[in-house]
C-alpha cells in the first residue's frame, strides 16, 4: 500500500478508485488514489515516472 | 512525399563489397570471414563449396580477383582471401558432402564437354537428382584444367564432390549436330543412332570449341538475358565457359549459373540466361581502416588456423553504411533509412485514413535536423528533408503530441511578445540591422548589448530586430503558424527599411535564407572581422590551454563564417584546434527540439559531440554552449572572449525562468541605454517567491517548467482547495494542466511564498475528474 494521503478539501483518507485517462485519442481506466467524496485524484511520482511514462511511450511508438 | 520516397531506390545498403562483386562466383566473402573468425572452418568450407562447387580446384588456380579489389591494397596489402581459402580447406575436418534424399527427376540433362565449366554444371544438376549425361570428345575429363593443375588432384576433387551424385560419362563422344540430341527438333535431321534426346543441353566445349550455332551471351553488366541460350525443338540449349571466351573461373561460374537457369526452365518453361549483375556501388567506411600488416605463415606457405583467423580479422567487412556511421538518428534508433522511409510514409497518412499507425513518430520527433545524413550519403538520399516534411504532415494529421514542443512554442511566443521583442532603428532606416536571435539575450543581455554597441560605433544607423526567427514552429511542423511567423518577420524587416540582417545565430541565418531569400543576411562574425574588430583587449582574457573549435551544424560548409571565426580567434591569440572531422559532425543535440520527445536521444547526441575532443570548446552558437555547459563540458562562446563576458567559461547557465527575466532585462536596457528612453517596463518576476533546493530546481528545468507555471499550479490548488495532504511529510500535493502537460507540485506554504519539494509532469490527461458521484464540480 502506498503512503497515506488525505484529501485536503474533504479531510478524508484517499482510496484506490478508478480514474479515466486519455492520450493520443485513446482513453482507459486505472485505479489510483482518489477522494471517495469529491473524486480528487492524486498521483504519486512513482506512478507518473514509472508505469505512466511507460504507457505513454508505448502509445507514442504505435 | 513521393519524390522523397523514390530517392531511396538508389540506396546502396544491400550492395555487396567490391571483393564479392568481382568474384566470378560472387562468393559472400563477409560471411566467410565471419565463420573463419569464429574458427568454424567446416562451415567456412561449406560456404566456399556452395559458391564454387569445387573448392579443391578453385583455391589452387583462382587468380584471386577479390584481392585486387580489396580496399586494403592501397594502405597495406589486400586481405589474403585465396590463402585463407586454402587454409580453410586444410583445416576442415569434414569435407564429405551431405547426402540429400531427394526424389529422382524424369527430365534429362546433357553436358557437351567435360571441362571445368561442364563439370560444375553437371554437379549442380546431378545434386538436384536430374539424370546427367556428360558427352566428352576426348578420352579424359577436366579439359583445359590438365594444363595448369596436377591431374590427380583435380580428379580427386571431382570424385570427392560427386561421391553422392550419379552421372553418366561418355568419353570419346563427339557431337556433330546438336539437333540430334534435342526433343522434337526438325524431324529430318534426327539421325542419332539410338534417338536419345534431352530436355536440357549445356554446351561447354572449351576454348575454340564448337558452338553449334548458339548465340553468344551478352557480357555487358546489367544486360538482360539475351543470347547464350536458345530453344531447339522442346529442348533448351545453353552455352557457357571458355567457348564464350571466358577464363576458367568465369567458365565454372557460367556452369553454376546456367544450372540455376536450366532448372528454372524445367520448372517454369521460362528460358533465361544468367544476367550480368550490376556493378556494386558499395562505399566502405574508410575511417575504420587502420594499417595492419598481412599475416605471413610461420611455416610453409599455408596459414595455420590461428593465422587464418588473424588474417580474417583484417577484413573491415566493407558495406555502404555512411548513414549508420554518420547520422545520429540512424545509429541510435538502429534502423536503416529505407526502413525509416517506409515507416515515415505510413506515419504521414492523413488523420481518418484506414492506417492510423505512426511507427515513425518518435524518431521523426527526435531528429536534430542537422542535415548530415543527406550530405554523407553517397547517393545524397534526402532522409533529412523527408523527416522535416513528415513533421509538417504529421502535425497536420494531428499525430504529434503537443507536449513535445510545448515549451518551445511558448518560449517563442514570449520572445516575440511585448515583454521581449524589439524592433527599433536609430534615426532613419539603416543599411544594417542586428538580429541576435532569441537565445543570446536570454543567456545574458551583454551578449546582445556589447556587440550592438560596437556595431553602432562602426555603423551608427544600425537598427535592431529582437525576436525569434520562427525556426521552432518549422521544427514543430506547424505549417500554418510558421507561415504566419515568417510573414510577421518579413513585415518587421520591411518596417525597418529592408536592412541587411547581421545574424549572431547560424541557425537563424540558415532558416531565414531558406524561407525569406529576399532578405540579405550576413553573420556577425564576418562583420566583426570585416569591420576590423580590435582584439587587443581580448588577448589573454581566455584560458591558456588550447580550445577546440566546435562549428555549429548550421555553419557546415559556411566557409566564410568559419574562416572569420578562426581569424578572430587567432587575432586574439587564442589557440584553437580543429576537431578530427572539422565541421562534419551532427548537431550538439539542441536542433529539432526533440529533447522532450526522446530525451535519451538528445543525451546520446550531446555525449557524442562532447567526446569529439577533450579540449574545452569554443562555439559560436548559444544553443551549443547551453548543451555543452549543462553537461559539464567547458565551452565558451566567441563573444565571451571578444567582449569579455565570460571568457573563461566559469559562470553557470541561467535557468529557464532567469532566461525570461534576462530577455525582459535586455529590452529594458536597450531602451534605456541606447535610446535613453524611460520605460515603465516591469521586470519579469514570479507571482510568489519560490524556494527550492538545487536538485529540485534542476529537475524543474529538465522538465522545462517555469516558475510561473508552478505558481499557477499552487494558485489553482489554493483557490479551489483541491490539494492532497501527505501526513508523512506534511507537504501538499496538487496539479494543474499547463497546456498539454500535467504538472504535479509538492509544496508547503511559507510566510512569504512557498517551498517546492518536488515536481513531476506527464503528458497523459486525467479525464472527468470533476464528474463524481453523479455531480459535476467546477474545477
Amino acid at each position: 500500500m502506498e503512503e497515506k494521503l488525505i484529501c485536503d478539501k474533504c479531510k478524508v483518507e484517499m482510496e484506490e478508485l478508478e480514474a479515466q485517462f486519455s492520450y493520443l485519442g485513446k482513453s482507459f481506466r486505472h485505479k489510483v488514489s482518489r477522494c471517495p467524496i469529491c473524486g480528487q485524484v492524486c498521483l504519486s511520482e512513482e506512478l507518473v515516472n514509472g508505469r505512466m511514462s511507460e504507457v505513454t511511450s508505448m502509445m507514442e511508438d504505435k | 512525399m513521393q519524390d522523397y520516397y523514390k530517392q531511396f531506390e538508389t540506396c546502396r545498403e544491400h550492395d555487396i563489397p567490391a571483393c564479392a562483386d568481382v568474384c566470378p562466383f560472387r562468393m559472400d566473402v563477409i560471411a566467410l570471414q565471419d565463420k573463419i573468425v569464429k574458427e568454424r572452418f567446416n562451415a567456412a568450407y561449406k560456404t566456399i563449396r556452395d559458391a564454387v562447387v569445387f573448392p579443391g580446384i578453385v583455391s589452387e588456380i583462382c587468380p584471386a580477383y577479390c584481392e585486387n579489389a580489396c580496399i586494403r591494397k592501397d594502405i597495406d596489402a589486400p586481405v589474403q582471401i585465396k590463402s585463407m581459402e586454402r587454409s580453410v580447406i586444410a583445416n576442415t575436418t569434414r569435407k564429405t558432402p551431405n547426402r540429400y534424399n531427394l526424389p529422382a527427376r524424369k527430365k534429362t540433362v546433357a553436358v557437351v564437354g567435360a571441362g571445368l565449366s561442364g563439370m560444375g554444371f553437371a554437379f549442380r544438376m546431378a545434386s538436384k537428382k536430374y539424370p546427367v549425361t556428360i558427352l566428352e570428345k576426348t578420352g579424359r575429363i577436366g579439359g583445359h584444367l590438365a594444363e595448369i593443375m596436377d591431374e590427380e588432384k583435380f580428379i580427386a576433387e571431382f570424385e570427392l564432390q560427386f561421391q553422392n551424385e550419379e552421372y553418366e560419362l561418355r568419353l570419346d563422344t563427339e557431337i556433330d549436330d546438336i539437333k540430334t540430341l534435342c526433343k522434337n527438333a526438325d524431324p529430318q535431321s534426327r539421325a542419332c543412332d539410338d534417338g536419345e534426346t534431352f530436355d536440357i543441353i549445356y554446351v561447354a566445349t572449351g576454348k575454340d570449341g564448337e558452338t553449334f550455332g548458339i548465340p553468344m551471351p551478352e557480357t555487358a553488366p546489367g544486360a538482360g538475358s539475351t543470347g547464350g541460350c536458345m530453344k531447339i525443338g522442346d529442348t533448351a540449349v545453353f552455352i557457357g565457359g571458355e567457348v564464350c571466351g571466358k577464363d576458367l573461373m568465369h567458365g565454372l561460374a557460367d556452369g553454376i549459373g546456367v544450372a540455376a537457369c536450366a532448372e528454372s526452365f524445367l520448372k517454369t518453361g521460362k528460358l533465361e540466361y544468367p544476367a550480368q549483375p550490376k556493378a556494386t556501388k558499395c562505399v566502405p567506411n574508410e575511417d575504420i581502416l587502420v594499417e595492419t600488416s598481412p599475416v605471413i605463415p610461420l611455416s610453409g606457405d599455408l596459414l595455420s588456423g590461428d593465422e587464418c583467423k588473424a588474417e580474417a580479422e583484417r577484413c573491415i567487412k566493407c558495406k555502404c553504411d555512411a548513414c549508420a556511421v554518420r547520422c545520429d538518428l540512424v545509429s541510435y534508433f538502429d534502423k536503416m533509412p529505407v526502413k525509416m522511409r517506409d515507416e515515415i510514409f505510413l506515419s504521414c497518412k492523413p488523420a481518418g485514413s484506414l492506417v492510423h499507425k505512426s511507427p515513425a513518430r518518435k524518431y521523426v520527433a527526435a531528429c536534430t535536423m542537422c542535415g548530415l545524413m543527406t550530405e554523407e550519403c553517397p547517393e545524397h538520399i534526402d532522409l533529412c528533408g523527408m523527416i522535416k516534411f513528415a513533421r509538417h504532415k504529421m502535425h497536420e494529421a494531428g499525430k504529434v503530441p503537443a507536449a513535445y514542443r510545448q515549451y518551445f512554442m511558448r518560449d517563442m511566443a514570449f520572445a516575440n511578445g511585448e515583454l521581449a521583442a524589439l524592433k527599433k532603428s536609430v534615426g532613419g532606416p539603416g543599411k544594417y540591422a542586428f538580429f541576435p536571435g532569441c537565445n543570446l539575450g536570454a543567456l545574458d543581455p551583454d551578449y546582445v548589448i556589447k556587440p550592438y554597441r560596437w556595431l553602432l560605433e562602426k555603423q551608427p544607423d544600425t537598427s535592431i530586430l529582437l525576436r525569434c526567427c520562427s525556426i521552432p514552429v518549422d521544427w514543430d511542423g506547424n505549417t500554418e503558424q510558421h507561415q504566419n511567423e515568417i510573414t510577421s518577420l518579413k513585415n518587421d524587416w520591411e518596417d525597418l527599411g529592408k536592412p541587411i540582417l547581421i545574424m549572431a545565430c547560424m541557425s537563424c541565418q540558415k532558416h531565414i535564407r531558406e524561407y525569406l531569400p529576399e532578405i540579405e543576411t550576413v553573420s556577425l562574425y564576418e562583420i566583426l572581422q570585416q569591420w576590423g574588430f580590435d582584439t587587443s583587449e581580448a588577448k589573454g582574457a581566455a584560458q591558456d590551454g588550447p580550445y577546440a573549435i566546435f562549428d555549429p551544424c548550421s555553419a557546415r560548409h559556411e566557409n566564410d563564417v568559419r574562416s572569420s571565426v578562426r581569424s578572430l580567434l587567432s587575432a586574439a591569440d587564442i589557440s584553437a584546434n580543429e576537431l578530427p572531422k572539422g565541421d562534419r559532425h551532427g548537431c550538439c543535440g539542441f536542433g529539432g527540439m526533440g529533447d522532450v520527445a526522446v530525451p535519451e536521444f538528445s543525451e546520446y547526441v550531446a555525449k557524442k559531440r562532447i567526446e569529439l575532443s577533450d579540449d574545452p570548446y569554443v562555439v559560436y552558437c548559444s544553443n551549443c554552449k547551453d548543451i555543452f555547459c549543462d553537461r559539464g563540458k567547458r565551452a565558451v562562446h566567441i563573444l565571451d572572449i571578444l567582449f569579455d563576458i565570460d571568457p573563461k567559461g566559469i559562470y553557470s547557465q541561467p535557468d529557464l525562468t532567469q532566461r525570461r527575466a534576462n530577455r525582459v532585462r535586455l529590452k529594458k536596457r536597450l531602451l534605456e541605454e541606447i535610446w535613453k528612453e524611460k520605460t515603465e517596463m516591469k521586470s519579469y518576476e514570479s507571482k510568489y517567491p519560490l524556494t527550492m533546493k538545487d536538485e529540485i530546481r534542476e529537475k524543474v528545468n529538465k522538465q522545462k517548467i517555469l516558475e510561473e507555471d508552478i505558481c499557477e499550479v499552487i494558485d489553482h490548488a489554493e483557490k479551489t482547495g483541491r490539494r492532497t495532504f501527505i501526513p508523512a511529510t506534511g507537504h501538499y500535493r496538487a496539479y494543474k494542466e499547463i497546456g498539454n502537460i500535467t504538472c504535479w507540485v509538492e509544496y508547503t506554504p511559507l510566510d512569504s511564498g512557498y517551498e517546492i519539494h518536488n515536481l513531476y509532469t506527464h503528458r497523459m490527461k486525467i479525464e472527468l475528474e470533476a464528474v463524481w458521484n453523479g455531480r459535476k464540480t467546477d474545477l
